[in-house]
């Protein structure tokens, strides 16, 4: 049932918001067990949040779209009395006392919050596995990673445990994890969303985003953690829509040639629904990840730079190794990547002037499998995502399809405060494709003859 | 990067790594963001045309 579905139940009156809160801890509690993905529930606040909102409705109040609807949120954000313990043993014993000024904002659209989902240690690297707790299985396949930092939240959605989250950021953490579980993450313009209360790693890449089952979810989600208007996501056609296809970034040495194939097929879907879709070249993605890669490295050092010293126990290895090598930045490597991104900057805005938006994948894989990291060896996971938290671009994957039964995300980009457009490109995508259209654990039990149909299309 | 400038380069900042897999794996990190710092530093160089 979808969040729009749930909510005209309940204004109709043939659905509580207890029911459907109850229902989902059911849910949880049947299939979690296998993924992982929740580190605290909190049962009794949510059916209480949930009894509110029931009498709310009854007494005529309505605080919008997400009144009544259960969201989980990643283990960064503050939820007063809840155990935030950003994923480290360095917070193992913290407890939130007020919330993070995101999680207020659905408290006051209603919301029910349901619990902390995981996020990989410090919302920095991953993952590891000496971390507060361990990462969650993918759940289309548990050998597999879920990607992060987001981890849990991605791995909740695709398992059908929950159809809306709260997550971070910084160089892809909502974003990635998305594409690998085969669900949508929005990265909005940078500062779109407040993002106190929530462990900074580098600020000025940080952006809170929602994580949802659908982009028009997204969209719903985004209203409120932006404080805006939720987006009207039309009919699925995008006549007027003009579109760049980024085929260079699909074409990387580390991408699967996969990648390429579905983003081409994405652009056929998006130009069947009207769309005017052309190929061209972003500035080169080895070059706006490298520097992406100085910034937030010179930044997450400075965030962390106390923790960090001696041998920066008990912090885990990933991370620690990961943000000590900033110190070998200089001043001036510093100062050439801020350049470089003011011009990677104004060449994306200069693209975005004669089109609306940009695609590119969201991954260049898909989801590594978890042995690839035994041992706590940090490996490179080809992305697309880094570039347009440097430039502060809003970005949102979408799932494109599958290969060899994982799935990979379509990344689409749009001007500065453009998140309505590229939830209308995304939301049409996705009714004029089902790559989306079934969660990890729903899919196998109902049509197994369909499901190994659409996990190997290509 | 020769290991004792990074160790020297850690160490004035406080980070002193102890077991060799901690020194290994920030070697290599850093070795990369160095690589990526030159790439960088390259194209500003150039005004930024790639």
């Amino acid at each position: 049932m979808s969040v729009a579905e749930a909510g005209l139940a309940m204004r109709r009156g043939t659905l509580t918001s207890r029911a459907l809160v109850a229902a989902h801890l059911d849910r949880i509690a049947t299939r979690d067990d296998r993924i992982g993905a929740f580190v605290f529930i909190d049962a009794e606040a949510a059916l209480a949040a949930a009894d509110a909102a029931d009498a709310a409705l009854a007494s005529g109040i309505d605080h919008g779209p997400l009144h009544g609807i259960p969201v989980a949120i990643k283990d960064l954000f503050d939820v007063a009395g809840w155990p935030v313990r950003h994923g480290s043993v360095c917070f193992a014993n913290r407890m939130a006392e007020a919330d993070a000024p995101a999680v207020a904002r659905l408290r006051a659209a209603g919301a029910v919050l349901i619990g902390l989902v995981a996020t990989y240690e410090l919302a920095i690297v991953g993952p590891g596995e000496d971390g507060l707790y361990p990462q969650p299985r993918n759940p289309w396949n548990p050998d597999h990673i879920t990607g992060g930092s987001s981890s849990g939240a991605a791995a909740a959605i695709a398992a059908g445990m929950v159809r809306l989250a709260l997550g971070s950021d910084t160089g892809g953490s909502v974003r990635s994890p998305a594409a690998y579980c085969g669900t949508v993450g929005l990265k909005p313009t940078n500062g779109a969303i407040p993002k106190s209360g929530a462990l900074p790693l580098a600020p000025t890449f940080d952006t809170p985003g929602a994580m949802a089952r659908t982009a028009a979810e997204a969209g719903l989600l985004h209203a409120v953690l932006s404080d805006t208007s939720p987006t009207a996501l039309q009919d699925g056609r995008l006549d007027g829509v003009r579109i760049l296809c980024a085929r260079n970034w699909a074409q990387a040495p580390d991408a699967d040639p996969a990648a390429l194939d579905l983003m081409d097929a994405a652009a056929s879907v998006l130009s069947l629904a009207g769309a005017t879709v052309i190929t061209g070249d972003l500035p080169p993605l080895d070059l706006m990840t490298d520097a992406g890669a100085i910034l937030i490295h010179a930044e997450g050092l400075a965030t962390h730079a106390e923790r960090l010293k001696g041998d920066g126990r008990p912090m885990g290895r990933m991370p620690y190794q990961s943000m000590a090598a900033g110190a070998v930045l200089t001043d001036e490597d510093i100062a050439n990547a801020r350049r470089a991104a003011a011009v990677f900057k104004a060449q994306i805005d200069a693209l975005l002037v004669d089109c609306d938006a940009l695609l590119t994948p969201t991954t260049l894989t898909t989801a590594p499998r978890f042995s690839e990291f035994a041992n706590g060896q940090a490996r490179w996971t080809p992305m697309c995502t880094l570039p347009f938290n440097m430039t502060g671009h809003p970005a949102l994957s979408v799932p494109m399809g599958f290969v060899r039964g994982l799935p990979m995300g379509l990344q689409i980009i749009g001007p500065h405060d453009g998140e309505a457009m590229i939830l209308r490109i995304g939301s049409a995508f996705e009714q004029a494709s089902d790559h989306g259209a079934f969660d990890a654990f729903t899919l196998p039990q109902s049509n197994p003859a369909r499901v190994n149909r659409i996990k190997e299309m290509t | 990067m020769e290991r004792d400038t990074l160790l020297a380069q850690l160490a004035a900042r406080g980070i002193h790594p102890v077991q060799d897999a901690d020194i290994k794996a920030i070697e290599d990190t850093a070795n990369a963001l160095r690589r990526s710092a030159e790439r960088i530093a390259a194209f500003v160089a150039t005004g930024g045309a790639s």
